[in-house]
């Protein structure tokens, strides 16, 4: 999917450049580039969110030209950088993307945090850790169990209604991870990306909900919080031990964008989401052992 | 009897989860996570209360002789003295 660097600074458009539309979450965004292949990428990413053009108001946009002597990177909230090569440039505007959107959704009263997030019987299951540590690895274990998919990314905290609201990014997956979700094998013969964490395919809701028996799942209220203790140990056991909500929440907030911006509101928020929510800390060992392990602390009974 | 009135810091907010709840210092961005009882004997810390009182209601609220919780309470409003949330 992604071309070449050289061939990147060899194509552009003089005309106006394509512009590709999304709705996230109910926040309207164009993307629009004149380097080709850029918007492939995006839309590699956001294909779930594609929509119909709409007026400017209240629309994030983003865009990534090509000048003479520089790819520069701006979006409607003035931000503005250039960058001598493209692909830094489209990691720069993949993450301009990403802010415009969470901060658009903060002003909704909407909450995303840095984290996976399945449901379980009706209940929603929060996997937080950092990047590396395994987050969409055990979620697409978890939706291979027959648990649904709310996101592998951010979970989506609306704190009004006390739920955790679906987030259709595609997945990225790492090149190891077929071989631990052997459902996932077809993707070898998709071409590669390089989207920020190494080389990854992207994986679209539609296809994980045909490849994985648990499929995408509709709103749920938190009911689990799961916090990564460093990434998986296969020749391990996997440990998981139960925590304070309140040393959970801490750590949520770690990971939601919001809480940079108004961290006495985040708390207050994420703190209410928690009340009477299980919470533990896994340090992951092989998948399935983890999974097991898992899979008994979700089905035994919790305060 | 102890007529000493602790004092919150007006920067320093509580925030419930759960069981537990957060001591939430602004001036410095620390988080502190504390108990239940820990944050009953914050709540009691409103510049109304002497210490005499505090333990009083404490005890109150546990159904406890106030000599069995006067030194637990005497132990928190140290800590919170420590952690420098107390005026």
């Amino acid at each position: 999917m992604w071309p070449a660097r050289s061939s990147l600074s060899d194509t552009t458009d003089a005309a106006a450049p394509p512009i590709t539309w999304y709705t996230v979450l109910g926040v309207p965004v164009a993307v629009s580039s004149d380097v080709a292949g850029v918007l492939a990428c995006v839309d590699a990413t956001y294909t779930a969110f594609r929509s119909v053009p709409c007026g400017p108001a209240d629309v994030f946009a983003a865009q990534l030209l090509r000048r003479e002597d520089a790819f520069l990177v701006s979006d409607s909230h003035g931000y503005l950088r250039g960058w001598p090569d493209a692909h830094a440039a489209l990691l720069d505007l993949l993450d301009r993307i990403v802010h415009g959107v969470l901060a658009r959704l903060h002003e909704q009263g909407l909450y995303a945090v840095h984290a996976g997030a399945v449901v379980y019987k009706g209940a929603a299951l929060i996997i937080a850790g950092r990047s590396g540590h395994g987050k969409t690895t055990l979620v697409l274990g978890l939706v291979r169990r027959g648990l649904g998919l709310l996101s592998d990314e951010f979970a989506i905290a609306d704190a009004t209604q006390q739920l955790i609201q679906p987030y259709r990014r595609s997945l990225h997956i790492r090149p190891g991870t077929p071989d631990l979700i052997p459902e996932l094998a077809f993707l070898r013969e998709q071409p590669q990306q390089r989207l920020g964490g190494g080389i990854e395919w992207t994986l679209t809701p539609d296809q994980l909900a045909r490849a994985l028996p648990g499929g995408l799942a509709s709103a749920a209220p938190p009911r689990y919080v799961l916090l990564l203790d460093g990434p998986p140990r296969p020749q391990a056991a996997p440990a998981l031990v139960p925590i304070p909500a309140a040393v959970a929440t801490l750590e949520l907030l770690r990971g939601t964008w919001a809480a940079s911006v108004d961290f006495d509101g985040g708390l207050a928020r994420i703190g209410r989401l928690l009340h009477g929510v299980a919470c533990a800390r896994l340090r992951a060992g092989a998948l399935e052992p983890t999974l097991d392990t898992l899979m008994q602390w979700l089905e035994s009974p919790h305060d | 009897m102890n007529l000493r009135l602790p004092i919150p810091n007006k920067d320093v907010l509580l925030q419930r989860v759960g069981q537990e709840a957060i001591l939430n210092d602004r001036r410095n961005g620390r988080a502190h996570v504390i108990n239940e009882s820990a944050a009953q004997i914050w709540e009691l810390c409103d510049g109304q209360h002497t210490l005499d009182q505090i333990v009083s209601a404490f005890a109150a609220a546990y159904a406890l002789p106030v000599a069995d919780v006067q030194a637990d309470v005497q132990y928190i409003l140290a800590k919170f003295h420590e952690l420098r949330v107390l005026e």
